[in-house]
């Protein structure tokens, strides 16, 4: 009986990740709009860059910004090895150069495994040496750049598939399904913290959000309850929502439009594009371009 | 082969999202308990972040929470300084250290939070015990993260003598003011010597 009740679960658990038709919309909107995201950002930042990551400019110095953060142990070994080789100098402007070059290579799908890898790695490098200057964007991004490693985004629409002329083989494992549940697990929790907060309710945490000495959004108070309740249930109930066809394009929409909101009002523009890809990815409907490619290819293959 | 590889594949994200579920739930209860009850939760925690698997953590973005802006959204924070001259008259203030991209102000004032928290949790230290190793490195530490903020723009500004810079926090009174100018309060205030 537990042996008959394991092995169902099993299964359908192993049927959930399955999938029975392939991924190629998801897996190439997915690369080509991380790799462009990431660009843009570290290209957004192109003149302020050498006050955070380089050898002598930075407005603190580079190991005061990661002293008191988790990742000292990693970084500062490379920083003594890189100073004691003398090629401090050149470490900043080369690990610039290799991981904006990864990203386009991702972008065009070009080695897209290695060039993946990367960018993941540089980009730690990168954006964990100013630790303390990091937000949810930089977090995302890991993820994101992690999840273009794991997942073959490389496979269709690429450089690599030109190149190496590899044949489409049909994908089995729903990759989707991973970027789903995370999304979901994110909002869900996302939701929860903020339920817990008696500001959410009452107006107090978007004001304290959203108010600043260098913008002029000062809605009626209203607007600021309004905002956080709706906020709380939004994301408390995205993981339910989506789920269901009728709901879905709805919490979709609203979810996009706060990320807009957020883009606007808390000029937060990278990590609320982030989002909004991440939604696209994970529940739009992009598989109507995706099968009818594929059965032209598959036409074509046959004639 | 396929089969396996789909086994694989499956028993792999498995195991990572379990981890970035419990990873949700761990800060969230983290975060909860030490804003109400100032102290460490005593709940048994499953699949928690810890030394051994901290480096895949790490590499696969999952070291964090979630409720970004959730348990105690904190008003904003700035650093100011302001340069004098040898009178102590002002010579001029800044908020932005040079900074010129949104991007990099916006990733500014994630800094000023984190500093503001940094201060706070030190001034709970401080409560402790004043003389404890950790508190005389994080005092050393404030100062010195604040100096040199302010430091190499006052080497090129002549005249300066001295410079102050301050960690700046809007005051939370949403009920009371909502609609009028905002009031700042300072955190912390330092000053130092130009050269």
């Amino acid at each position: 009986m537990l042996y008959k009740a394991i092995y169902t679960t099993q299964n359908r658990i192993f049927d959930y990740f399955k999938r029975e038709y392939s991924e190629a919309s998801f897996l190439l909107f997915f690369r080509i709009m991380i790799g462009l995201i990431a660009i843009i950002e570290i290209l957004s930042l192109k003149g302020d860059l050498f006050l955070l990551f380089s050898s002598s400019n930075t407005m603190i110095p580079q190991e005061l910004m990661y002293m008191e953060t988790g990742v000292f142990k990693y970084l500062h070994p490379i920083s003594l090895y890189l100073k004691e080789n003398g090629l401090f100098e050149y470490f900043y402007t080369l690990t610039l150069s290799v991981y904006i070059l990864s990203l386009l290579f991702l972008v065009i799908g070009f080695l897209t495994r290695f060039s993946a890898f990367f960018a993941l790695i540089l980009q730690l490098i990168i954006y964990k040496s100013f630790a303390q200057f990091n937000y949810g964007y930089d977090q995302f991004m890991t993820i994101s750049l992690f999840y273009c490693f794991i997942f073959p985004v490389g496979k269709y629409y690429s450089c690599d598939n030109f190149i190496f002329k590899k044949k489409n083989v049909e994908i089995l494992f729903n990759y989707q399904t991973v970027l789903q549940i995370h999304l979901s697990i994110a909002y869900f929790f996302s939701g929860l913290a903020k339920a817990l907060d008696s500001g959410w309710w009452n107006g107090k945490s978007v004001w304290n959000a959203l108010v600043s000495l260098d913008s002029n959004f000062y809605p009626i108070p209203i607007i600021y309850i309004v905002g956080g309740v709706l906020t709380v249930l939004l994301e408390l109930s995205y993981p339910i929502l989506v789920n269901f066809k009728k709901t879905r394009k709805i919490i979709l929409t609203a979810m996009i439009l706060m990320h807009l909101f957020i883009a606007v009002t808390m000029e937060l523009y990278a990590f609320s594009t982030i989002m909004i890809v991440w939604n696209i990815a994970a529940f739009g409907e992009l598989s109507l371009v995706k099968e009818k490619r594929l059965e032209n290819n598959r036409q074509n293959q046959i004639a | 082969m396929d089969k396996l590889k789909q086994f694989l594949l499956t028993l792999f994200f498995l195991v990572h999202l379990v981890l970035i579920f419990f990873q949700g739930i761990n800060t969230t209860i983290d975060n909860y308990w030490s804003f109400h009850y100032k102290s460490k939760s005593d709940f048994p925690k499953l699949f928690t972040q810890n030394e051994n698997n901290e480096l895949y953590y790490i590499l696969t973005g999952i070291n964090t929470g979630y409720g970004f802006y959730g348990i105690k959204t904190s008003s904003k924070k700035y650093f100011k300084i302001s340069y004098y001259d040898n009178h102590n008259n002002l010579i001029l203030t800044d908020r932005y250290m040079g900074l010129n991209s949104t991007n990099g102000i916006q990733r500014f004032g994630g800094y000023s939070s984190y500093m503001a928290n940094y201060v706070a949790d030190t001034e709970k230290l401080i409560k402790e015990d004043s003389l404890s190793d950790l508190v005389k490195f994080r005092r050393l530490y404030i100062t010195k993260s604040m100096k040199w903020l302010g430091k190499k723009k006052a080497n090129l500004i002549p005249n300066c003598s001295s410079y102050r810079v301050e960690l700046l926090t809007v005051v939370p009174d949403y009920y009371k003011d909502f609609n009028k100018k905002i009031k700042l309060y300072a955190l912390q205030s330092n000053l130092y010597h130009a050269k």
